[in-house]
């Protein structure tokens, strides 16, 4: 086996036991290298990345002509100007623009695909499809109109609406839920393949 | 961490099941849970894998990309995601480029960079393609929906030079793709909503198709997508990862991770269960006391 990837699983071993002794164990100094390597090798990687990029989208393409990038590039340099207490409110003006174009996309393409895409999916066939379709797509119209009610702040939650307005609550739960499920699964799922990745360094697993 | 005994003091009566397990010491659970893992992942027990409809959807998606036609792949993994979801982008790579489909990676991830690398390497057959025409590498673009955007009429003022430093009008895969609609789909892998961009920014204005590889988080929101019809299959965690080898009859090393989450799964499930009939026992005890 090559001596360098060798080196490489076993200092990758070595802090993944560093990093689950935190909570296997206690917090301890082992952890805190563990836990201050990543950081400091993450950051190391966004800096050079961050780097590269300035690099071959600004600087190079600058010096190559295109005058229009000192724009962007004077925005970036002035979110800078907070370390200055007196130019602190220069970088205002770099995060407007960021903001508004980044809102600007957003609110321009949002109202297509989250809200009238949604709405024309929500029409549901109920006849002329299999009774199990049919009984789903029944479940799912009620879903909907009871979790829509639960939205009506115009009118008090008594009687038949605060009944409906219950329904739309549960079905709200059931999302959340599956959220919080299916979050849970994917950090597990993190997790196993950490295990997997230390037994297989060790030659288990496999 | 609460005492059982201190807990009883606080609440004036005798410790109960429930104070016992809400003061436990929570390193036993995960003790248990790594052993249980760790087991799992050491000795092979097949459990049946199902293969979900977005799957084999997904499966179909590729399959009606013509050869020679040219998709984007934004690889947006981390390396922790790219543990769980890896596997299913290697196996992406090669079932296109074994088709003879052409594809351009880019990322929105600073990991995507090195991890496209590492998946590309991982490819058996990649020797028989060639850089530059049949696949194209282009490095890291910080941004995220506004580089999407930006790609709608402008892909090679966008993306300028790939991560060999060639610029676009250089490279002869990028030489038809000026815009967003010259790209025949789109693929996303990542574990954050990078997928939702591609859906805003190009699947609705423009029409231009997608699928994705995404971890177990974004399930919710993808089954919403893909029953809405903005995706067109996607690939879910280990699961579909394994799933999605499976129906290429690619080799997949995520048997026993299967088999290992499953298990943690059961515990997690048996966990809650204790927990909730703890609290309803607790709010029984407490409304009898009160009477």
């Amino acid at each position: 086996m090559d001596a360098l990837l060798m080196a490489g699983m076993i200092v990758q071993n070595i802090l993944i036991a560093f990093s689950f002794s935190m909570f296997l164990w206690r917090r301890s100094i082992l952890s805190d290298i563990a836990e201050q390597t990543f950081i400091s090798t993450s950051m190391a990687m966004v800096l050079v990345g961050a780097v590269g990029q300035i690099r071959a989208n600004g600087i190079t393409p600058l010096l190559n002509g295109k005058v229009l990038l000192l724009v962007p590039i004077a925005l970036g340099i002035l979110i800078y100007s907070q370390f200055f207490r007196k130019y602190a409110f220069f970088q205002r003006w770099s995060m407007a623009v960021v903001l508004g174009v980044g809102f600007g996309i957003v609110i321009m393409t949002s109202v297509e695909t989250t809200i009238l895409r949604n709405l024309s999916e929500s029409v549901l066939q109920v006849t002329q499809v299999p009774v199990a379709t049919a009984a789903n797509n029944i479940l799912m119209i009620i879903a909907l109109f009871c979790t829509v009610s639960y939205f009506i702040f115009t009118r008090p939650r008594t009687g038949a609406l605060a009944r409906v307005q219950r329904f739309g609550r549960y079905f709200m739960m059931v999302y959340f839920g599956a959220v919080f499920g299916s979050t849970v699964m994917s950090r597990l799922g993190n997790y196993i393949a950490i295990i997997q990745t230390f037994l297989n360094n060790l030659g288990m697993a496999t | 961490m609460v005492d059982a005994k201190e807990a009883g003091q606080k609440t004036g009566r005798t410790k109960t099941l429930a104070d016992r397990v809400h003061s436990m010491d929570r390193r036993y659970m995960w003790w248990f849970l790594t052993i249980l893992v760790a087991t799992m992942l050491v000795i092979d027990i097949s459990i049946p894998l199902k293969i979900g409809d977005e799957t084999k959807e997904f499966v179909t998606f590729m399959d009606s990309f013509k050869r020679g036609s040219v998709i984007l792949f934004s690889n947006d993994n981390t390396v922790t995601v790219n543990n769980v979801i890896g596997e299913a982008c290697t196996a992406t790579m090669r079932y296109l480029l074994e088709r003879g489909v052409k594809i351009v990676f880019m990322s929105l991830r600073q990991d995507g960079v090195s991890l496209t690398l590492a998946s590309l390497r991982s490819i058996p057959t990649v020797d028989r393609f060639k850089y530059g025409v049949d696949y194209v590498q282009f490095g890291y673009y910080a941004g995220d929906t506004r580089v999407v955007a930006a790609l709608q009429r402008d892909v090679w003022g966008t993306l300028g030079a790939d991560v060999r430093g060639t610029a676009c009008k250089d490279i002869p895969l990028m030489q038809n793709i000026k815009q967003c609609t010259d790209f025949a789909a789109w693929i996303e892998s990542g574990g954050g909503s990078q997928f939702t961009f591609y859906i805003n920014n190009w699947s609705v204005p423009y029409n231009v198709p997608g699928a994705c590889i995404q971890t177990a988080a974004n399930l919710p929101d993808m089954t919403t997508w893909y029953r809405n019809r903005l995706l067109n299959g996607f690939v879910s965690d280990q699961t579909g990862s394994a799933a999605l080898s499976r129906v290429l009859g690619y080799p997949s090393g995520l048997g026993r991770i299967l088999n290992a989450q499953s298990a943690a799964h059961v515990l997690l499930i048996a966990l809650i269960l204790v927990g909730n009939l703890l609290y309803v026992q607790e709010k029984l005890r407490n409304q009898r006391r009160e009477k």
